[in-house]
């Protein structure tokens, strides 16, 4: 065999390997797809006994309006009229407005 | 033996007073010379007259953060707290309103026609950039600290001299007092009738401030109207009070001085919760038409001049 033949006999073969290949993988893939796949693990149905939940609370009636009472620490003061003022001597010291 | 020493001059745009009673009349006198001399370095920092004081520079660098001297911070600090006790009533940062009202120079100075007409323009305290150290007043904001160096500076001067023996200080109207006269259970302080008849009442105190606010003071007359220096914060405007005075007493000069001005400023139907807010408080209020009325304890240091007595 010379050269070309040897060339052309190595790329025959390349090719129909390459063809044998494609068309051996593409029949095992779609063959037997099951067997690549993973097996989707299956959780087992429980149940679990939680203990009851409390009834709420009874509640008061809510307060209505005129039944609201504010009470305050806050004793306004009162006022009194001053009573007699003495005669002042002279030099004793005044509060004035300033 | 104790000595009576006594000193009186201007200073603050008012007269002064220190009473003291001392075991030697020389070093008396020289404790009073000292207060006089503190209270006049005191003017020189807070006086908005005065164009070197800290107060006019402070006011000059709107906008610049100021570190300012430990009297300033106290007193600004102090400032502020009052201005939130008294839900915004006493607020120093009224002054652009008050030159407005023409009240732009010492008062001996005071032209009357030269309040200007137009809306308020100040800014409120609570504004204020403050770290206890450093102040920076926002645009727009101007301080007076007229109405509570006064009673601050009585608190301070009292607790100087006290070191020497009872006594009492009269700043203007504004008086503290420690300890009692010898041989006497109180001093006695009287209260200025605004229409200038006789003594309204005479107090008795032991402890403690009384200071006065009033619309009687300080007003003038112009093309404007008639203006005085009490600015209601919430008008910009010199207050349309019901009350032309109200005498204020507590522990501290300082606080008789700041609710004084409050409780005058205050509408009438809150007036009462406003006094109840400030512990200690106790008021005298002079109507401007009716008669003076007050609390239980300003009535009970009253001296009763039924048995016409001369109270001295």
């Amino acid at each position: 065999m010379n050269k070309k033949e040897i060339g052309s006999a190595l790329r025959r073969g390349v090719l129909a390997g390459t063809i044998a290949g494609s068309v051996a993988g593409f029949a095992a893939f779609a063959v037997a797809p099951a067997n690549g796949d993973a097996k989707v693990p299956q959780i087992a149905p429980t149940s679990v006994d939680l203990p009851p939940v409390p009834p709420p609370p009874s509640l008061a009636p809510l307060p209505t309006v005129g039944s609201v009472q504010v009470t305050t620490s806050v004793t306004l003061p009162a006022f009194q009229p001053l009573p007699p003022a003495p005669a002042v001597a002279a030099g004793v010291p005044t509060t004035r407005g300033s | 033996m104790t000595e009576r020493v006594e000193r009186t001059f201007r200073a603050m745009g008012t007269s002064m007073r220190f009473i003291a009673y001392a075991a030697d009349a020389a070093g008396g006198q020289r404790a009073l010379e000292a207060a006089e001399e503190r209270t006049r370095s005191i003017e020189a920092r807070f006086s908005r007259f005065i164009a070197s004081s800290e107060l006019s520079r402070l006011n000059a660098f709107v906008g610049s953060p100021v570190a300012v001297s430990r009297d300033m911070a106290e007193v600004l600090g102090l400032a502020l707290e009052q201005h939130h006790a008294t839900g915004g009533l006493f607020d120093p940062a009224i002054l652009p309103d008050l030159e407005r009202a023409g009240y732009d120079r010492t008062f001996d100075e005071i032209d009357p026609d030269a309040a200007r007409p137009g809306p308020s323009a100040h800014a409120t305290f609570a504004d204020l950039e403050w770290d206890g150290r450093t102040v920076r007043t926002p645009h727009g904001m101007r301080i007076d600290l007229g109405g509570i160096v006064k009673g601050w500076t009585a608190d301070r001067i009292a607790d100087q001299l006290a070191r020497v023996g009872p006594v009492l200080v009269d700043l203007g109207g504004d008086i503290a007092v420690r300890g009692t006269p010898p041989g006497e259970s109180a001093w006695t302080v009287a209260v200025e009738d605004p229409a200038a008849g006789p003594a309204l009442a005479a107090l008795r105190v032991t402890t403690g401030a009384i200071a006065t606010s009033g619309t009687y003071r300080r007003r003038w007359t112009g093309a404007a109207g008639t203006m005085h220096h009490l600015i209601d914060p919430r008008t910009g405007r010199p207050a349309a009070s019901d009350l032309v005075a109200v005498v204020a007493l507590h522990p501290r000069a300082v606080i008789a001085d700041v609710w004084a001005k409050c409780v005058l400023l205050e509408r009438p139907q809150r007036r009462a919760a406003l006094i109840a807010a400030c512990p200690g408080l106790e008021v005298i209020l002079v109507p401007v038409s009716g008669i003076p009325v007050g609390t239980g304890g300003a009535l009970a240091r009253c001296i009763d001049g039924s048995a016409n007595g001369v109270a001295a």
